[in-house]
């Protein structure tokens, strides 16, 4: 017999299975892979730096442009970060926190019907690709309705909402989660016990418990692999504490648990902007601190005291108290966190993502050895990494 | 606008910054004006548990927004991690961020700081250590696995040294970039760089 060697092969960055511009450098066996060596920083921009020169209202459009398919949520954690560091958070309207509940429970079954979708094309299935994007469309039309915008919408705003969410939002919000439990029975109806699916699925990128503390995993992975920890409900934000959701947990870790789970987590999110809608009170939408908050537009336009105000908030912007919070929501991906410190001028002295891809993705040679090169395409797709956060 | 901040203990140090300093004297003035409210029980068991244990080593610990925060002199940041980790009624089991702040003009210039949790605790701490320019910090990598990228990121974006560190190479940037970009002296507009990326 003829003496073999390892093979080394480079998988992206442009790549479609590799969900942006990953470069993994594999080390195969025949086709199972020995070593993983992940290659990040193509779409890398400097957020962190950009945003240190930035007032902290302009710096909030960064936000959008990290995790680009859940952006409602990037711009509720930098808003309650820079609300804690403020000490505004007790004067947050009523219908503000409630809105922002039923548009950021919206984005995230958006950003799961994008993982859905283009998980189940890399293995294969491309039907759930067409079904998935006709209710992400419906979502981001609803979405689209009140921000004005689909995918960047920096709508959530230091001290509240940019506008008051309308009469049709709710409405299409409604008509929508009414018929989207059906939609999910569908996908599952074309996944959950198809053959093929479980095959490729199950038993595959196994991580357990402790390795995910270990690695500082969070989110929907986190979860599969059995622990019970989700921020919502945890570590409470926007009255979280006051709704009834369940929170899905899996019990072996693979790559079926991770679509499990999320699967759940779109039908919890259903229940969420149920609830939400229900107890929408009517009021403003943005704080009448006037240190913080812009004034309201009508004023803007007949008062010279609020059109000054206006200008100097929206140019000079405001200073902030010395000082340096950590704030973290659960986005579609894990625990996003702001760290933000203030030397108390107009700009953020530092300004620190906690990106959940980044930290999960540093698991993916744990998760893969052992497998084949196949089984790679589908564990970078259950991880539902986004490169816009990875690089930042 | 009424400053929640409480010097729960801070022992003079002289390599923290100044502009901390100046910052925690205002604090402990406004304290001692303001009726002295009971401070969160559970930071100062735990600072006296680790000044038995540490002694000089813990420099400060710093209530603010609720949030908690010690200060720890750099090169016992990797014990004083593992203590954290393992001793029971903490279990800071996770880490989780990692990152620097550049205190530029101050007399340590970096910070590295720590974002720390505990499941069974469901708390927060904040774990910060000075650095001066050039010096080296400890990995804590053989405490948490997950510090492996985000302490090879500070390395990329700050050029902070870590001891130890298994693989000590950038990762957002390539291989012979210039400079270090989250460094308060590196243009916003970046510097010429040769691109030697494949």
């Amino acid at each position: 017999m003829s003496e073999t060697k390892n093979m080394i092969v480079n998988m992206g960055p442009q790549h479609p299975a590799t969900h942006g511009v990953l470069r993994l450098v594999l080390e195969l066996d025949g086709e199972t892979v020995v070593d993983v060596t992940p290659h990040l920083g193509h779409l890398h921009r400097g957020l962190e730096k950009l945003a240190e020169h930035k007032t902290y209202h302009q710096a909030l459009t960064l936000t959008d442009r990290m995790d680009y398919t859940g952006a409602l949520l990037n711009n509720l954690g930098y808003c309650l970060a820079v609300e804690k560091l403020l000490d505004v958070e007790d004067q947050i309207p009523d219908r503000a926190t409630v809105a922002r509940v039923c548009l950021c429970e919206l984005q995230r079954i958006a950003g799961h019907l994008l993982w859905l979708a283009t998980h189940a094309l890399d293995l294969g299935a491309m039907t759930m690709l067409f079904y998935c994007f006709r209710e992400r469309e419906t979502v981001h039309d609803i979405l689209e309705e009140v921000t004005g915008a689909r995918i960047t919408p920096s709508f959530i705003r230091v001290g509240g909402l940019a506008d008051d969410i309308t009469d049709k939002f709710i409405e299409k919000a409604r008509a929508f989660i009414k018929e989207f439990p059906g939609r999910i029975d569908e996908y599952e109806g074309l996944l959950t016990n198809n053959r093929i699916w479980r095959k490729r699925t199950e038993g595959l990128g196994i991580i357990s418990k402790e390795q995910c503390i270990q690695y500082s995993i969070t989110g929907p992975v986190l979860r599969a692999a059995g622990v019970d920890w989700d921020l919502r409900r945890d570590q409470p934000y926007c009255g979280y504490e006051t709704y009834d959701f369940e929170i899905p947990i899996g019990t072996t870790g693979d790559v079926f648990d991770r679509y499990t789970v999320r699967l759940i987590e779109m039908r919890q999110s259903i229940r969420l902007v149920e609830q939400a809608l229900d107890r929408l009170p009517d009021g403003p939408v943005m704080m009448d601190d006037f240190r913080y908050a812009p004034p309201p537009k009508d004023a803007v336009y007949e008062k010279i005291e609020s059109l000054i105000s206006h200008f100097k908030l929206m140019s000079t912007g405001y200073k902030a108290p010395k000082g340096d919070v950590y704030m973290s929501v659960e986005a579609t991906k894990g625990e996003l966190g702001y760290y933000l410190v203030s030397d108390g001028s107009e700009k953020p002295y530092r300004f620190r993502v906690r990106p959940p891809c980044f930290i999960n993705l540093q698991a993916i040679k744990d998760m893969t050895v052992g497998h084949m090169l196949a089984d790679v395409v589908a564990v970078i797709g259950s991880l539902d990494i986004v490169l816009g956060e990875i690089d930042r | 606008m009424d400053n929640e901040e409480k010097v729960v203990d801070a022992a003079q140090d002289a390599a923290q910054a100044p502009e901390a300093q100046t910052q925690e004297a205002e604090v402990a003035a406004e304290v001692e004006a303001a009726a002295q409210a009971p401070a969160p029980s559970w930071l100062e068991t735990l600072v006296e548990g680790l000044k038995g244990q540490f002694g000089e080593a813990i420099l400060s610990a710093v209530t603010f927004r609720g949030q908690d925060c010690i200060t720890v002199s750099a090169d016992k940041v990797v014990d004083v991690c593992m203590y954290l980790r393992d001793t029971e009624g903490y279990d800071f089991a996770m880490l989780t961020d990692l990152t620097a702040v550049d205190n530029m003009g101050a007399k340590t210039r970096f910070t590295v700081v720590y974002n720390l949790y505990s499941f069974s605790q469901n708390l927060r701490l904040r774990v910060k250590a000075p650095v001066a320019e050039g010096a080296d910090i400890s990995t804590v990598e053989n405490v948490w696995k997950a510090a492996n990228w985000m302490e090879r990121e500070v390395y990329d974006l700050f050029g902070i040294n870590f001891e130890g560190h298994s693989n000590m190479k950038r990762i957002l940037l390539w291989d012979g970039y210039d400079g270090h970009p989250l460094r308060k002296d590196f243009p916003l507009t970046g510097k010429p760089q040769a691109m030697t990326y494949r």
